[in-house]
Parts: C-alpha cells; structure tokens; sequence
C-alpha cells in the first residue's frame, strides 16, 4: 500500500509530474514481441532518474483490442501478454519503493462487445443483466447526441440482431455504453475500482465521463446524474482509500469541465484539453494570444484540485474544442499530409509535430511546465520519438520505446515479425538515431535537458501550487506570465517567434526585486521604475525567482 | 508539559535550527509546525515537526520536547532515553546514560554500557534502512554487525517511519578512523595488516545483503542503462559542482578540468557489464567500521548516506560503490593526517591499503555482483571513486576550504593514474 511508502499528503498530485505509458510499448522482458509488467518494473530506475512522480499506465485489461484496449473485456484481470496480477501488484510495489505512484486508466462508460456482461445482456430482456446496457428499439431517441468518432460510425444506435434490438454507444459500435440508469452497474464499477485499490494502486485515469447518463432532450453529456455518480465514486474512495486521485478525461470546454471537480468533492484532476492545441497555434502564429484567451476563459477551480496539462498524447491532437477556422488552420500548419488526420486531430507526436526543433521542442516544454496544473508527459516524447502516419488508427504514435541503437531499438529480443508493432527505423527519429542509450550519454541531448528541467520544476512548488495571471506586454509574440506561491514569486517569460524579440514589461509592484534566472542562477539587473527590458533569441525563454529579499551573494 | 502542538513557529524553529543533525542548514527556513506526536507521556513528548523552506518545500524531524522555562530538547537526559528504550522494547531503568556524540544526522546514546540508543531526527516515509538492513543481517547470522534488540515505530499519520532504535554496544577498541590515525603515529602497518580482513568481511557483508528469498533483498540484474544512468548522474554532478567552485587557489589544479572528468566519465562507464544490484551499507567508510578486541572488524550505521533521499537510500546498487567509499576513506585518512597531525604516512601506505583491502574483498566475495573482469571492476570502481570525489570536492570547497586538497589530489590521481 501507498501509505506505507509516503508520507500523507492528499494534494501530492498538484506538485508531480506524471508520465504516461503503454505497458505493451515500454519492455519486453519475455521476447514475445509485447511489453509487459515485467519489463516494465526493469525501466523503474529510468522513469525515477528522469523525475517521474506518477506513472500513468494505459489500459492492460484484457481486451479484444479493437480500440488500443479501452475496449476491455474483464475488469478484474490483467490481460496475459502484459504478464500476472502477481506481476502488476509488484511492479507496483516497486514503483512505490522509488517514490512513485501509478494510475490506470479506468473505462467507466463502456465495455467491449466481447464483455461477459454484454454477452449475457443480449441474450433478451430477460436475464439478468438485460438492462445493464442501453437498449432500444428505435435508433430515434437522444438524437441530439452528437457521433465522436465521425470518421468510422455512422450512428450511436447499432442494431444487434441476437437480441433483436439496438443498443447504444458513444464511441465504437463494438464499444456499448453500460447503463448507469440500474444502479447493479455503478455498484459493479465501485467493487471494480476497489479492487485495483486494494492491490496498491494509487488512482485512475477516468476515460470518457462526460457520457456515463443518457438523457432525452440534451446532447446527453455532462448530465448532473453523471456528476452525481461521479461524487459517489468519489465518495466511496475518500472514505476508503486515503491519498488517491481520480483524473477526469473530458474532451470539453473549461468552463464544463471544472464542473467535474464538483465542489471538490467529484475528480481531484480533470485534463485541460483545449489549452494544447492553442499552444501549438500559438507557436505557429508566433502570438501568445491564443493561450492566453483561452487561459483567462479558464474558471476557478476548488482548492484542492488541479488541471492535468499536456503537450501530446497516445490519441490525436485532438481539435475538437478549436472553431472550424481554428481547426483548418491547424490541419494546414501541422497535417500537411491527410494520413495525418484522424477523427477531428492530428495524430502526430510531439517532435515531428515541431520538425525536430530542439528550441521549439524545449519551448513548448517551458511552457507546459510554467502554466498552473500537472504537466503529463508522454513516453518517447523526452527523446524525441517521431511516428509512423502508415499504421493504422493511432498506433503511429504507439509504437515501441526506442531504448538502444541495436535491434528492435533495444525493446524486445523476439524476431521483428513478432513486435507488436514496428519499431521507427527512419533516418531521422528511428531508434539508430534517437534512443535513450545515446542521450543518456550527450549532456546536451533533449533528454538530459528534460530530467534537468523536471527537477528545476520540481524544486519549485509554486509551479504546482501558484496562482497564474498573464502579464499585459509590449510585444504580442512574448507570452508572460508571474506565479505566486505563499512568499515564492515566479515570472516566466516566452519569445514564441522564431526571430530574436524584446519586451517590455511592467513590473512596477516588483519595484526593487532582483530577478534570478532559473536555470543558470544569473542575477539580472533590479526592477527599477522603467518598464523591465528583456531580449530573447528565437523562441527563447527565461524563468526568474523575484525574492522578496536581496539576494545573499 | 504543553501539548506539543500548541508550540509556536519560532519556538520550534529555535529547537532546530541551530541543532547538528538538522540537515538544511544553509536553506531559508519560512516556519515549522508539529504534524504528530507519536509518543507523549508526562516526561517528554516525541513530535514530528515539519519544516518549511521559502520555495515552499518541507522536510520532517523528530524532536524529543520537555519543558524547561520554555520548550526544550531532552533526548540525552537519563530518564528520557530510558523511557524511549523501554518504549523499544529494551528495559533500562536506572541506567547509566553517555552521550555518543560523534554523529551528525541523528542522536545517539549509551545506556550501561551495553546498548545503543538512536533517535533517528529527519524523518522519511518508508522502511527504515538501517532497521531493514540488521534484521536482515541477523536472519542470515551475519556476525559482524551490532544486534538489533529493539525498535519504535510509527505508522503515522502524517508517516509510517521508525523513530528509534536500541542496538548492543559492540565492545571495540574505537572506530577505524581514530585508530587509523592514530596509528599513523607510531605503527603505521595498523590499517595495511587489517585491510585484507575489511576487505573479506566486506565481501560477507555483501553476500548476507544478497537474498533472493526476501523481495527486498533479492539480487537484481541491472536494466541494460543502469550504467548509462550512473554515468549521466555523475556527469551532472560534475558540471553543477564545478560551475559553482568558488574561487580559491586550492582548487586551481582541478578548477578547469571539468571537461577532462566528464571524458573520464565516459571512458569509465564503458566497464561493460556491472554484475548484479544488491543492497549495500550505502554509506562506508572507516568511521562506520570497529575494531574489536576480539582482532576482528564490525560494521556499524547501517542507515546510507544521509542526504540521499529514502528510494535513493535503498536502491540496489553495485557492491563496488561501497568499495569505493572505503578506499576514498583509506586516502582522506593519509591527507588528514597531515593536515591535522603533521604525521606523514609512509611511502606506499596508501596503495597498500587499497591493494590488500581490494584483495582481501576478491578472494571471498560472490562473483554475481561483480564486473566479469578485472578491468570491468577497475573501471567501475574508478567510475564510483571518481562520483565521491565530486562529492567530496563540492563538501570542502564549501564547508571546509582547507581540506579541498584531498580530493583535488584524488581527482587528478584519477586523471592521471600513471602519475
């Protein structure tokens, strides 16, 4: 258990940094061509030197794997590629014994076809599971449900012709939605959760929350019996299990998402999806406009809770919270090939999103790690991993951690044909050439940078803890910020251009302060009563401490 | 008494600021709070205070508070320290109680004669190492370490942590460091003649450490970068430690040589396979090492190095890292006593030392836990002598600038071993 292992510390999330993995992705330690747990908990020490405070485990239930295994068949199983109970519960125990914490994905609104649950449902209307999914006879009802995956379903009804009627779901049509509506399913989730709890856990990702309740009349998301049930789950672990997280991932607009953290007493962590693709337009555009609208249209949220950030994913870019303009704007600037677009985003990883610029790259990270939440990074990403437009789905961006310059990238000893996907082997982001072997040996390389930065942050609380408020600028392309934290002031300064920039910036409440660089620990001159100067090469930054006193030396 | 948590920031402050086992001397303190009271009867009250540091990060200590005029520090008062015993499990009333004051990260003393008691001061979630590692000692009858008669433990909140130990008194002859330098004066063979026997019962020491019937013992084979790892560790250690290396002419010789140790890195960390992790004393030296007056040697303080974290602490490591404190141990011992005896060693002593310790240490140990050849295990010593001697150069530069010799000359005796 987490507790024997840590000291009590409910708001331990706010100040982390997580990392999200596919165990399938990460090691092989029994070279049949799949990671597993196993190897996973041989990669502890990597994940620990590089800072990581909590790892994110993609689904690894078993699954007939129609949707990267968020189509789960059993709830209380470890699917056998990935190895045993036995094996999960002590690479989460080793996880612990290095001080970090492990989350899982937890699929609350649906299961696969394949589910015994399902089988039994649609055997006919009298089972006892008949009414534990959505059934009906008519696709006429929640018409104002919109489709999510437009590019695969035509419909949310699917008609399945052994029970002889249509059941509901939100995402695939091998995906049905349970029935929230027979309180035997919310009872059978809750045991679920516990019993991951019991094994140590620390806490879930929970997927797609926003549609757990159907409702005649609404767009049948964000319902308030879905928060209800939500503040039940919540309840339930709160009382039990002491210093755990649940992290909602609802693909909506701040103001609908912070209604998930409820009166923080629903989700402690809720993703904030539609800052990511304004970073990225920003970037583009070289204006810190977008992010910063999108910032100040950002609500309060409860003290004891706290937004999840990213820069990439294991889905696509998704660009479903951008105006249409936003969103063509996007495909053009960052999707020049179709192969690239899925659903409504972009599947593409971080690096080749950014053509492999190091300064962007580092940008891009500063400023993840400057803006108020949880920064959530993405395996491969710290070394630059690039991705694979002719798999299909989103298994481009899936494919196996880049270890080493040998064979299958140093992630498995089976034969190629047997790796559950290719490994990357083009010239410039295949593992000859990006791997972590060979950085781990560059001082300069993105990933020793990386571990660096995630201990600048770590070092800071205020980055986890502080209040935000965007600074008014001279210049439209320098994005500036100051977060405060009990006495700890930070200011973080970002030139988005790609040309060399100077600003001006009215710090006159800093009147006297001598700003110190971060990074390098450089006194710059005091605040006086002018505008603050600062100059900047090409997407450049700076993050200064503003101690209240002078500085000792 | 007071309820301990009615006590004031300052006043708790004031308790610990200024005490030698706090850790975080050069930091800015911004306040301090009791968070528990794992132990309080009329006497005393044992209280975990956490300390908050201006960037808003915190660590915990323990204090043992009775009150004099005001709240004071009362772990070393007889009737005290027997109590705490007692609460460990050792009964001790009426004894005689010494302060053992030698270390610098907790509180020892000695009651009777007979055992030791520890209050362990900054406090960390997780299994106590040194509690870990001698009862796993005793389940393999390793008999050159102290026995562990007893224990208090905490499950918090706000931490599940041991808080004090009770250990038999070794009788010994003092610590290898004070009869190291003592010798040095008048039998300089002293070290050289015993250093075979460290270097063996080392090697036991490493095999009772090794068991793959405990989950936190096991021997574990070390990912494919664990080396790739230390290696980057050490090297950023480098590069911080010399960016920040004051200006002092003592220094000059290594002052500008950062890139040439960041070279020698690499060159190291090619060592190859590094055999298996296990556990290790985490923290060895001659001042953790006595000489009995039965002739043999034991090993003491069994906690690690105590500015690493917890995980840091207990990670499985090559045996070889504790080697290497030890010979970094044998060439501070010749430097210091020149530097505070004006005593000499003899030509060669050094490289006695370390020969016959390393011999000594090849001839019994398990050969799972080493490099597979010689010049893999020169190497990765070399590679964890040279992560000391940044160490070492960073602590004197800025603590004690007239010792900043000793690793100086060890680093360039690394840069250039034919010289």
């Amino acid at each position: 258990m987490a507790e024997h292992w840590f000291e009590t510390q409910p708001d331990w999330f706010k100040t982390a940094v997580f990392y999200e993995l596919h165990t399938r992705a990460f090691f092989d330690s029994s070279d049949d061509g799949n990671g597993d747990f196993r190897g996973l908990r041989q990669k502890l020490d990597y994940l620990q030197w590089l800072g990581i405070d909590c790892i994110w485990v993609l689904p690894f239930y078993p699954s007939p794997l129609r949707d990267g295994g968020y189509d789960i068949s059993d709830f209380l199983a470890v699917s056998p590629e990935f190895g045993t109970l036995d094996e999960f519960a002590s690479f989460v125990e080793s996880a612990h014994e290095r001080g970090m914490r492990v989350i899982t994905d937890f699929v609350m609104n649906h299961t696969s076809s394949e589910h015994p649950w399902f089988q039994e449902s649609r055997l006919g209307p009298d089972n006892p599971k008949s009414d534990w999914y959505v059934w009906s006879d008519t696709v006429h009802r929640y018409e104002d449900a919109r489709i999510i995956f437009v590019d695969s379903e035509q419909s949310n009804w699917t008609y399945d012709p052994e029970r002889g009627a249509y059941f509901w779901h939100r995402f695939y049509h091998h995906q049905p939605d349970l029935n929230y509506e027979n309180p035997e399913v919310g009872d059978a989730m809750i045991d679920a959760l516990r019993f991951w709890l019991d094994l140590g856990l620390d806490g879930f990702r929970l997927d797609a929350v926003p549609y757990l309740y159907e409702e005649e009349g609404t767009n049948c998301e964000n319902l308030p019996a879905t928060h209800a049930f939500l503040k039940r789950v919540r309840a339930a672990v709160d009382a039990e299990y002491p210093d755990r997280v649940l992290l909602a991932e609802a693909n909506q607009w701040p103001e609908d998402v912070v209604d998930y953290f409820g009166d923080g007493d629903e989700c402690h962590m809720a993703f904030h999806f539609p800052v990511m693709p304004r970073m990225f337009m920003a970037l583009r555009r070289e204006e810190a406009r977008p992010m910063v609208e999108i910032l100040d249209r950002t609500p309060p949220i409860p003290e004891h809770c706290q937004w999840g950030l990213f820069l990439r994913n294991h889905d696509e870019l998704t660009l479903e919270m951008v105006t249409d303009e936003e969103r063509d704007y996007m495909y053009a600037e960052y999707a020049m090939d179709p192969r690239m677009k899925i659903n409504l985003g972009i599947r593409r990883r971080l690096a080749p999103l950014l053509d492999g610029g190091r300064d962007e790259i580092e940008l891009m990270h500063a400023i993840l790690f400057s803006l108020p939440g949880t920064p959530v990074l993405y395996y491969g990403d710290e070394i630059g991993m690039g991705d694979n437009v002719y798999l299909g789905d989103r298994d481009g961006v899936r494919t196996p951690m880049q270890w080493t310059g040998d064979r299958n990238g140093g992630f498995s000893r089976a034969d190629f044909a047997q790796l559950y996907l290719p490994p990357l082997m083009d010239p410039v982001f295949g593992f000859q050439a990006v791997n972590v072997e060979a950085q781990l040996r560059s001082p300069t390389s993105l990933l020793r940078w990386l571990q660096r930065f995630v201990a600048l942050r770590k070092e800071h609380p205020v980055f986890g803890l502080g209040t935000y408020e965007a600074l008014e600028t001279s210049n439209p392309r320098i994005f500036a910020h100051v977060r405060q934290h009990d006495r700890d002031t930070v200011l973080c300064v970002h030139n988005l251009a790609r040309s060399a920039q100077a600003v001006e910036l009215d710090l006159a409440r800093f009147q006297g302060r001598t700003p110190i660089e971060m990074t390098g620990r450089t006194p710059f001159p005091s605040i006086g009563d002018l505008p603050y100067l600062l100059t900047f090469g090409p997407r450049g930054f700076f993050w200064f401490l503003l101690p209240e006193e002078e500085p000792d030396a | 008494m007071r309820d301990p948590s009615t006590l004031s920031s300052d006043e708790l402050v004031g308790l610990i600021a200024d005490a030698r086992w706090f850790a975080a001397k050069g930091r800015t303190l911004e306040s301090a709070e009791v968070v528990g009271v794992p132990v309080a009867d009329g006497l005393f009250a044992l209280a975990i205070v956490e300390v908050r540091f201006a960037a808003g990060t915190h660590e915990h200590y323990l204090v043992a508070l009775g009150e004099d005029d005001g709240p004071v520090e009362v772990f070393e008062r007889p009737e005290v320290a027997t109590r705490l015993a007692a609460l460990a499990g050792v009964g001790a009333e009426g004894a005689r109680v010494r302060s053992l004051g030698v270390e610098q990260s907790n509180s020892s003393v000695v009651l009777d004669e007979l055992h030791v008691l520890k209050l362990y001061r900054r406090l960390e979630a997780g299994p106590n190492p040194e509690l870990e590692l001698l009862r796993a000692l005793a389940a393999r009858r390793f008999p050159n370490a102290p026995r562990l008669e007893g224990a208090l433990e905490t499950e918090g909140p706000p931490l599940e942590t041991a808080l004090a130990s009770v250990t038999a008194l070794v009788p010994s002859l003092g610590g290898g460091w004070e009869l190291t330098l003592d010798s040095l004066g008048d039998d300089s063979s002293w070290l050289p003649d015993r250093a075979w026997r460290l270097g063996e019962v080392t090697a036991a020491l490493h095999s009772a450490l090794a068991n793959d019937a405990d989950p936190a013992f096991a021997p574990e084979e070390p990912s494919a970068e664990s080396l790739g790892l230390l290696a980057a560790a050490i090297d950023e250690e480098i590069a911080s430690t010399f960016a920040s290396l004051p200006e002092d002419d003592a220094l000059g010789a290594v002052a500008h040589r950062a890139e040439d140790l960041r070279d020698l890195v690499q060159e190291l960390a090619a060592a190859g396979a590094a055999g298996l992790s296990i556990r290790t004393h985490g923290d060895y030296h001659l001042g953790q090492v006595l000489w009995t007056a039965a002739g043999d040697w034991v090993v003491i303080d069994f906690e690690g190095e105590p500015a690493r974290s917890l995980p840091e602490r207990r990670r499985r490591r090559s045996p070889l890292r504790d080697l290497a404190g030890m010979t970094r141990s044998f060439a501070y011992a010749a430097d210091a006593s020149v530097l505070m005896n004006a005593v000499e060693p003899p030509e060669g002593w050094l490289e006695r030392c370390r020969g016959s310790f390393i011999d000594g240490y090849l001839s019994a140990a398990d050969e799972r836990f080493l490099p597979p050849s010689r010049s893999g295990f020169d190497r990765l010593l070399g590679l964890f002598e040279l992560e000391k001697l940044v160490y070492e150069l960073r602590y004197e530069a800025r603590n004690r600038p007239a010792w900043a010799s000793i690793p100086v000359v060890g680093l360039l005796r690394l840069l250039e071993p034919t010289g």
